[in-house]
């Protein structure tokens, strides 16, 4: 685990934290807003699949209990009340205490996660509280096991020559004798008393690093005719030792201890559980944990800072040349304007400014070139996070996998490999979890035991594209469509194209995962996908054959913050279409426009036909220009789909810098942002893939050429 | 508790060798050579007001053998609470069982390494 992708786990889970906060605030106010109940859930997911990705098992632990009972209050099956609303409170305020302080195994808040632990059992909504502990290991690194003794003697054992007591002395060698609780309800009065009856039986908790055989031994003249019950409870020695409700109903349901010596049992219980904690056993974890949590603690500082990027000083001095040039440049314009018009030179002058201004305009662009190229990072470091999760996962799974990375050099964004990074994780997950098959299947189909998946990053026209390729068993297209129809996701007799079935994968509320696992199959991942790859402004695309496997394709914008992008007037407004979607601009023939069935516009395109869409309509802007031979028309690609739309006039090619309108507007389907023209005005940015949809919903005459 | 331990076996080598363990490990230590010697020396210890914190003995011996020996010492009320570990090869399973029926709180099978006989002396004796 590297640095790095801790901070990036540390980063993203301090966004998630600020999502639950907000969230939790708003349910107080209005508990049945489901939109908050799904994003509190999504971000808890996400915290949770991360941590688990990190082996942080702690924050884990704590953001799937948090997540059950969102899920209950999703499913409807309970309501957000108040007492889920504390606890999400504590919840909350529980990770964000151990990240913020870089307690990411939670040592310092044992008692505060186990009082949430209670609270969630108090809200009784089913929600299980099971932990995986791995082996307890004690300093040296040897193994540590805990085991219960119920002593129960013979009367008569004295009559053997046998001291019970002996064997108490004996088990001291091969163990530490944590607590014993010696039972005294059996013993008769005193002047019933026989001193040659032995009537006490014992409990007794040890720590040891022999195996039950050797515990066995100390017993084993003893272990025929007594009543000698050696338990191995190192797998839940936690809820032993917790000395909470949990603990005294095991001791009740053992028979260990009747509910007269209860308090005082529960009280040395714990207080061994907390000795053993502060000693680093019952921490649950190896030393090499402890090792990584310090790294971890180290390494906060500087996640502190998270909006740090580290660049290379070449590039840094690059960026101070060519901004020394543009002073140079600058003040040779001043100087220009400045000195006014001499004998009458007027027109030379104004091609000298002219000219210096295009020098200008091209030193700007180096260095905005170069400054965008500072956020740039290598994909590598995203990809290698997931050969641990694959691996743990084939293991997990029974499966054998070969995760295969190429192009981890190629630089993104910084900003968009954050926010990929989700995604992907998804994706591979669920090639893991549904695409490759388990060995054997795989002999029997004679494939190769190893399944692989591939992880592949290029740079493409201008755009970035990352594959996630298996070789598994491939999406079951008619499973998919039953399901979709089944949820009511699409209608029988909507048309559908194979790729447009792999595609209702990512629609909301769509999951054929037959089993809940610890990130996919919630039915929350794949339309988080989709909508986290929308908003990086990029596309998916998916390719799969029966047997043959699965790929899935995102492509991905360069850069978040400046598009290339063609202006166009319509009616009285601008717009920037983004260059990449666009294919050619044509002036229509009254020939090339033809009606299908007398209600579809389509236009023919030298030997194909291509939907068409009047932008203002979808829009809503007046123009006079309405007739497609009127204006210019503009085709328009989103995969292998192309559709033709109307402006008035293109104005030209410009490169915009994006703002995000959210903040102050709902989203509007249709348009990506908006940008500030030179002229002060704002432009909107289309958003080309949406513009198809939304043209299907608007406009039932156009359809899609299948 | 006493470290008097009472060993009873017809072999001089299993006596000399186990006593010599024992003395090592700080034990005092009294023989007998079979079981008809071994009563007639607990007697004797008795009158002596001395009792052994444990006997071992060996099941296989010429005039009483180590079970006879065992039933009776368990019949004297002053020796019945002193656990007996009986001394048997591994053939001799069945003996075992026998040996702890009349009474043996333990068995040791021969041949055993010294630490071996410690730590099951030290099962009764400390």
């Amino acid at each position: 685990m590297s640095e790095d992708m801790i901070a990036t786990f540390l980063e993203e889970t301090m966004e998630n934290l600020e999502v639950l906060e907000e969230g939790f605030i708003e349910l107080e106010k209005s508990p049945e807003d489901k939109e908050w109940i799904d994003s509190v859930f999504r971000a808890m997911h996400t915290i949770k699949g991360g941590a688990g990705l990190m082996g942080f098992e702690a924050i884990s632990e704590i953001a799937h209990q948090l997540e059950n009972v969102l899920d209950q209050v999703r499913d409807g099956s309970s309501a957000y009340t108040d007492d889920v609303a504390t606890a999400m409170f504590q919840g909350y305020d529980l990770l964000k205490k151990m990240v913020a302080e870089g307690d990411l195994d939670g040592k310092n808040v044992q008692e505060k996660k186990e009082a949430l632990n209670s609270i969630i059992r108090d809200l009784s909504l089913g929600v299980d509280l099971d932990n995986n502990i791995p082996p307890f290991l004690d300093k040296s690194g040897e193994k540590v096991k805990f085991y219960k003794l119920e002593l129960k003697f013979q009367q008569d054992i004295f009559e053997t020559g046998t001291d019970p007591l002996m064997l108490i002395y004996e088990l001291e060698e091969v163990g530490e004798l944590l607590q014993v609780f010696s039972k005294t309800e059996m013993v008769p009065e005193l002047r019933e008393l026989d001193p040659h009856q032995f009537h006490l039986s014992w409990t007794i908790f040890l720590k040891s690093h022999e195996d039950v055989e050797a515990l066995k031994n100390v017993f084993i003249f003893v272990l025929d005719e007594n009543d000698i019950e050696i338990i191995d409870i190192t797998e839940n020695a936690h809820e032993w030792f917790k000395g909470d409700r949990g603990t005294k109903e095991l001791l009740l349901t053992n028979g260990t201890l009747t509910s007269e010596y209860m308090d005082d049992a529960l009280e040395k219980l714990k207080a061994i559980g907390m000795e053993l904690e502060k000693a680093g056993i019952l921490k649950l974890k190896a030393e090499k944990e402890d090792r990584e949590s310090d790294k971890v603690k180290t390494n906060l500082k500087s996640s502190n800072s998270s909006n740090t990027i580290r660049v290379e000083t070449e590039k840094l001095e690059n960026i101070l040349n060519h901004l020394a040039e543009l002073l140079i440049a600058q003040s040779r314009v001043k100087s220009l304007v400045t000195i006014g018009v001499q004998n009458g030179k007027k027109e030379q002058q104004q091609r000298e400014i002219v000219n210096a201004f295009e020098e200008v305009d091209k030193i700007i662009r180096i260095v905005q070139e170069e400054v965008m190229n500072t956020s740039m990072i290598p994909i590598g470091a995203t990809f290698m996070r997931f050969q641990r999760m694959v691996r743990d996962l084939a293991l997990e799974k029974g499966k054998e996998i070969e995760l295969v990375l190429n192009g981890k050099e190629t630089d993104l964004d910084k900003k968009v490999i954050e926010q990929i990074t989700d995604p992907l994780k998804h994706l591979v997950r669920n090639a893991v979890d549904h695409g490759i098959e388990l060995p054997e299947e795989r002999v029997a189909k004679g494939k190769p035991r190893n399944g692989k998946i591939q992880l592949n990053a290029f740079h493409q026209e201008g755009s970035i594209v990352i594959e996630i390729i298996d070789d598994g068993k491939g999406i079951d297209e008619e499973a998919v469509y039953q399901r979709a129809l089944q949820k009511g996701i699409i209608s029988a007799d909507e048309p559908i194209t194979s790729e447009e079935i792999n595609l209702l994968l990512f629609r909301p509320g769509f999951s054929t995962a037959k089993t809940v696992t610890d990130i996919s199959g919630r039915g929350v991942g794949l339309d988080v996908v989709m909508t986290n790859i929308k908003n990086l402004r990029g596309a998916v695309n998916v390719y799969s054959e029966k047997d043959q496997g699965t790929t899935i394709k995102i492509k991905l914008p360069l850069t978040l913050a400046i598009i290339d992008g063609m202006m166009v007037r319509i009616g009285e407004e601008r717009f920037i279409v983004p260059l990449n979607f666009i294919l050619e601009f044509i002036k229509a023939e009254k020939e090339q426009v033809l009606k299908v069935e007398g209600r579809e516009t389509i236009i023919h395109l030298r030997n194909e036909y291509v939907p068409y869409s009047s932008l203002h309509k979808i829009l809503n802007v007046n123009t006079d220009i309405k007739k497609p031979t009127d204006g210019i028309l503009i085709i328009v690609k989103n995969n292998e789909r192309k559709m033709a739309v109307l402006v008035d006039e293109i104005l030209g090619q410009e490169q915009v810098v994006i703002k995000s309108i959210k903040e102050n507007m709902e989203q509007t389907e249709g348009i990506a942002g908006a940008t500030i023209l030179g002229d002060g005005n704002v432009a909107l940015i289309l958003d080309i893939p949406t513009l198809f949809n939304v043209s299907t919903k608007l406009n039932e005459k156009v359809t899609y050429g299948k | 508790m006493s470290k008097f331990i009472f060993i009873v076996d017809d072999s001089r080598t299993v006596r000399a060798s186990v006593e010599y363990t024992l003395k090592k490990s700080g034990y005092i230590v009294e023989t007998a050579v079979d079981g008809k010697d071994g009563l007639q020396k607990l007697e004797q210890l008795q009158k002596e007001g001395k009792r052994p914190a444990m006997i071992i003995s060996d099941i296989n011996m010429p005039n009483l053998d180590g079970i006879g020996f065992i039933k009776e010492v368990k019949k004297k009320p002053q020796f019945k609470f002193v656990p007996v570990l009986v001394l048997t090869t591994e053939s001799q399973d069945k003996k075992k069982m026998e040996g702890k029926q009349a009474g043996a709180a333990g068995w040791l099978v021969k041949p055993f390494q010294p630490d071996q006989l410690i730590g099951v002396v030290k099962k009764f004796v400390r």
